[in-house]
């Protein structure tokens, strides 16, 4: 021990992370391998939740989920590109109220966010379509409890999560190499390919992650805004836990969605260059 | 028969930003394959004014011609021109071979004919080939300054402009690579635009030279032109050490205020004498008595500082039996009227 | 306007007070982590002693008058947590939280049938508690089967809020007379296809499918049964306009005449917006189905004292206190809502409720509601028709 100083001050962190992370992991792949719907953990392991979980259309949510976070990364990345932009631009004005204002609803609670929503998209009289119809006699009707409302609301919420780490990749494009580029006979779209995306892509792609893996962790969207036009596999699984008291599928399910998530996340992980974003 | 135009004519170009004005309503046409440098301190709007030209911002008011053809509003990536940037602004995240190609591959040039460019200009800023796939990041200075050359000639550009691209540089690198830049200069025939505000720098390379001050040139002209008849005393202070006197004209006839000698013709306000036209013992010419109060040894030559009364002076002598005296003593000094350059501001 | 006393209802709603299955359930976890490990870091002793009544439970039980009426009357100190829902908290309890909590009321099969089998629960003092149900109503004679383990020898709670739990229609578009007399089949019935939601009280809504597909919920069911409860799962789910765990966007959707009904619904998601005068929202409960003649089907919440390793006594306090007309009227009451209690057989208790309040739970049909249903029961072949019911859910979309 004494001579490796670094292991015993990391000590207390490699306890934490067994207990908190390890553990919790190794019980949740134990539950996957029992039997369907006990509540034991037993030696009498087997794979038949695994079986379940292809042949019995767990795929379809699995899919909606995927499906779903690749849209919202891609999108909110196309939204919060531009706005990040502009904001890195006027910094120090109104872009910190601006930045002030996307960030405030965070500490807001997601599901009185999304009934805001729910309220703002309703028909009749919705905030949307009622002040329609009282102020230009305009008739719409609701993409509530749609897919598509579930979309509106992952991107929605999920913005301020590929905005903030973006807003440090944009920061991390020198101007100069901006006006260089232009110099040296760049369009507007050569620029943004060749310069500010890869010199954002830290930014990039740590907001991408971070949607990435929340969005598939995402419910309350598809709940209250979809009306369950979709089920995600978060749904599925809570459906597994609590009315199907059955621990194990819910559990295998789980370990479905960590390694599908580390399969995506990983490759990405290792490109992000941590030293590189908190120099600048 | 009609003379080709010029390369690049500026008429009346301006740039303000809000009530600060940069670059002040200047005119002026640079030569088809000059070295033409733009001298100034900072904030004198030398930046501003290679940004105007290399298209980076727009002018607030005055135009601007390529070879006759208005490219006022013509966007930076549409001009035939590059710019060497202060900071360099090379891609660091790509390596020396795809920054070099970088204009190329903007004009779509295919990959194997950007390549033989990309190493025939490595050969031309003297890098070695093998430096065509590493990584900018692991260049020196100096090497980061020739890609950044190389990357502004891989465009072929017409024009090229230089934005004080020397002036984080180790002194003899920067003696090095200023000979090479004029050397390249005359090799590739192209117009060289060069910001700097060393106007020593300037004089080693440039065709023609203006001094810059508060957004105006003060002064435009050759570098023996400038060197030898500065216009006001700014220019002449901007070459370094130099004596300046004032004429004073209260007592009837002119005379050098600060030294009581009479100056019987005194065409400027202020006398400026360069430190080499002063010397030991009297002449022909006007002489007084100074006291040494410093020397110091500049190799081929001395340079004496001194005291005329309340006035501090330089003058500097070639090594030799004239470079003999000392600190504490007191000799006469003594100039020819000739080498005077009259200023009147 | 309906639609704004709606609206008031839904902004008002704090989402961490009403049961939702979605986002909150993690702040709750932890907030539960966060009390089992405060509790298991006290030393014993200490504990009992300085240990707050812990409450998991539905909203009612968490009103604040009931509290203080409680501080007022025993000087103790109440914790308490809301339910996401019946089974998330028996997960709780089997997950080792029995150390946390002292009092949980759920729905009469949980206790029965799987709380008390699991050692969640501990038994109650007969001799205290059957001279409680004297003073119920009549149907709640002890020994009232819900309340007793399947033996039949042990007393597992104490009775108090039951109601019908059905469906909802919008009385302007559908009469109550019709939709009782149509029963589940409205649901059957192309004209509705698109025009209904569902309350994705997920248990719940395998009842009332097996109601909708002619199929008794409470008994063994043939493979034929099965098949029709799945055909009768997979339309209904595909054709519902919207599903959400959340009643009051169901009310708004039928005020906002997205849709014309839904299921599972009943007073406990009318009474609030009734209370408030939207009066045509109204619970249905059929007049006949496919459960032994009957289409409703009745809750009846069960109180019961947690297994706690270090019980309380003040848990069979709370458990005797919540029966007193006092706090029986603030139950009913509990926290915005109006739900009948067991106790309402006391002209005492009952003489405290005004006409509008007994309006709001369409009180005057209340007997005859409860005689047109069958109690809440386990639902034999649950897992098998509940995997159906969720892969129809997943297939949905």
């Amino acid at each position: 021990m004494r001579r490796n100083p670094g292991l015993w001050y990391a000590l207390p962190l490699i306890v934490a992370m067994l207990l908190f992370f390890a553990a919790p992991m190794v019980i949740v792949v134990w539950y996957s391998l029992m039997p369907p719907r006990s509540f034991a953990l037993t030696t009498d392991i087997g794979l038949q939740n695994y079986r379940s979980a292809f042949a019995d259309g767990y795929g379809r949510p699995l899919m909606w989920s995927l499906l779903g976070a690749a849209l919202t990364t891609l999108i909110t990345a196309v939204l919060a590109w531009p706005t990040a932009k502009i904001l890195h631009r006027h910094t120090g004005r109104w872009a910190s109220l601006v930045t002030a204002l996307i960030a405030l609803p965070i500490f807001i609670s997601e599901s009185v966010r999304l009934f805001g929503l729910s309220v703002f998209l309703m028909p009749g009289g919705g905030i949307l379509a009622g002040t329609l119809n009282a102020l230009f006699d305009v008739q719409i009707g609701t993409i509530l409890n749609t897919r598509l409302a579930a979309l509106v609301g992952m991107i929605y919420i999920h913005f301020p999560f590929m905005l903030f780490p973006l807003l440090l990749g944009v920061a991390m494009i020198p101007a100069d190499r901006i006006e260089a580029a232009r110099d040296l006979g760049a369009s507007s779209w050569a620029v943004l390919r060749e310069v500010e995306l890869p010199l954002a892509a830290p930014g990039l792609l740590v907001g991408g992650l971070l949607t990435f893996v929340l969005c598939l962790g995402a419910n309350a969207e598809a709940a209250i805004l979809g009306g369950r036009a979709v089920t995600v596999i978060t749904a599925t699984i809570e459906q597994r836990f609590n009315y199907a008291q059955d621990w194990p599928m819910g559990a295998a399910l789980t370990v479905l969605v960590i390694v599908v998530t580390a399969a995506l996340v990983f490759p990405a992980v290792r490109r992000i260059d941590l030293n590189r974003m908190l120099r600048r | 028969m009609a003379l080709p135009p010029p390369a690049l004519t500026l008429t009346g170009l301006t740039k303000r930003f809000g009530s600060k004005t940069a670059v002040d309503d200047i005119s002026l046409d640079i030569r088809d394959g000059e070295f033409f440098t733009i001298v100034g301190p900072s904030g004198s709007g030398k930046s501003s004014l290679v940004r105007l030209l290399a298209g980076l911002d727009t002018p607030t008011t005055g135009r601007l011609h390529l070879r006759g053809t208005d490219i006022t509003e013509v966007p930076a990536n549409r001009r035939p021109t590059a710019m060497v940037f202060q900071s360099l602004a090379l891609f660091d995240h790509r390596s020396v071979g795809q920054n070099i190609e970088f204009a190329m591959k903007m004009k779509g040039v295919p990959q194997a004919e950007r390549r033989a460019r990309a190493l025939d200009l490595l050969r031309l800023v003297r890098l070695p080939e093998d430096y065509y796939p590493r990584p900018v990041t692991q260049c020196s200075g100096g090497e980061r300054q020739r890609v950044a050359l190389a990357r502004a000639l891989g465009s072929d550009p017409e024009i090229l402009f230089f934005d004080e691209p020397l002036s984080a540089i180790d002194y003899r690198l920067r003696k090095t690579l200023e000979v090479e830049l004029k050397e390249l200069h005359q090799r590739t025939g192209k117009t060289f635009i060069y910001i700097t505000h060393s106007l020593e720098e300037a004089m080693v390379m440039s065709d023609r030279i203006a001094i810059m001050r508060t957004g105006r040139f003060e002064q435009i002209g050759t570098p023996d032109e400038i060197y030898r008849r500065p216009n006001s005393r700014f220019v002449a202070s901007f070459m370094g050490e130099v004596n300046i006197l004032e004429i004073s004209r209260t007592k009837g006839t002119p005379h050098f205020a600060d030294l009581d000698l009479p100056a019987p013709q005194a065409p400027g306000a202020f006398a400026v004498l360069r430190p080499e036209a002063l010397s030991p013992g009297a002449g022909e010419g006007p002489s007084f008595d100074a006291l040494v109060t410093q020397k110091l040894m500049l190799g081929s030559r001395t340079q004496f500082h001194l005291r005329a009364g309340n006035t501090a002076l330089i003058a500097e002598v070639a090594a030799g039996p004239r470079s003999a005296l000392e600190v504490g003593q007191t000799a006469r000094f003594g100039f020819d009227p000739a080498d005077i350059a009259w200023v009147d501001s | 306007m309906n639609r704004d006393r709606i609206l008031s209802q839904m902004a008002s709603r704090n989402p961490l007070r009403t049961p939702m299955q979605h986002s909150v359930s993690r702040r709750k976890f932890m907030q539960g982590l966060a009390a089992g490990a405060a509790a298991a870091g006290l030393p014993r002793a200490a504990a009992a002693q300085s240990r707050p009544l812990s409450l998991l439970t539905w909203d009612a039980y968490a009103d604040p008058r009931l509290l203080a009426l409680w501080k007022e009357q025993t000087g103790g100190d109440i914790r308490y947590e809301i339910h996401i829902s019946d089974p998330s908290s028996v997960n709780r309890l089997r997950a080792g939280e029995t150390a946390v909590w002292d009092f949980i009321n759920v729905n009469n099969p949980w206790a029965r049938g799987e709380m008390w089998p699991a050692g969640l629960i501990r038994e109650l003092p007969r001799d205290r508690f059957e001279p409680l149900y004297a003073q119920m109503k009549p149907k709640f004679a002890a020994p009232y089967p819900w309340a007793m383990s399947e033996d039949g020898n042990h007393l597992l709670g104490v009775v108090q809020r039951y109601e019908t739990f059905d469906f909802v229609v919008n009385s302007d578009v559908i009469s109550p007379q019709l939709a009782k007399d149509e029963g589940w089949d409205l649901f059957n019935n192309p004209d509705f296809s698109g025009r209904y939601g569902i309350l994705a009280y997920e248990d719940w809504n395998v009842m009332d499918i097996c109601m909708g597909a002619g199929v008794h919920p409470f008994k063994v069911k043939t493979d034929e049964e099965v098949a029709r409860f799945e055909e009768t799962a997979k339309r209904w789910i595909q054709n519902a306009k919207l599903i959400t765990t959340d009643f009051v966007q169901l009310n708004l959707a039928i005020l906002n005449g997205e849709i014309d009904l839904y299921f599972t619904g009943g007073t406990y998601t009318t009474a609030a917006a009734r209370l408030e005068g939207v009066e045509n929202l109204y619970a249905i409960t059929p007049n006949s189905g496919p459960a032994d003649g009957k289409g409703g089907i009745n809750w009846i919440e069960i109180n019961s004292a947690v297994n706690n390793p270090d019980p309380l006594d003040a848990a069979l306090d709370f458990l005797e206190f919540i029966t007193t007309p006092d706090a029986a009227e603030i139950v009913a009451r509990g926290n915005g809502n109006f739900q009948p209690v067991a106790q309402m057989a006391n002209p005492e208790l009952m003489s405290r409720f005004s006409t509008e309040e007994l309006a709001a739970i369409q009180w005057d049909e209340f007997d005859e509601r409860i005689a047109n249903a069958v109690e809440f029961d386990i639902v034999p072949d649950y897992d098998r028709l509940y995997d159906i019911y969720s892969a129809a859910m997943r297939a949905r979309g």
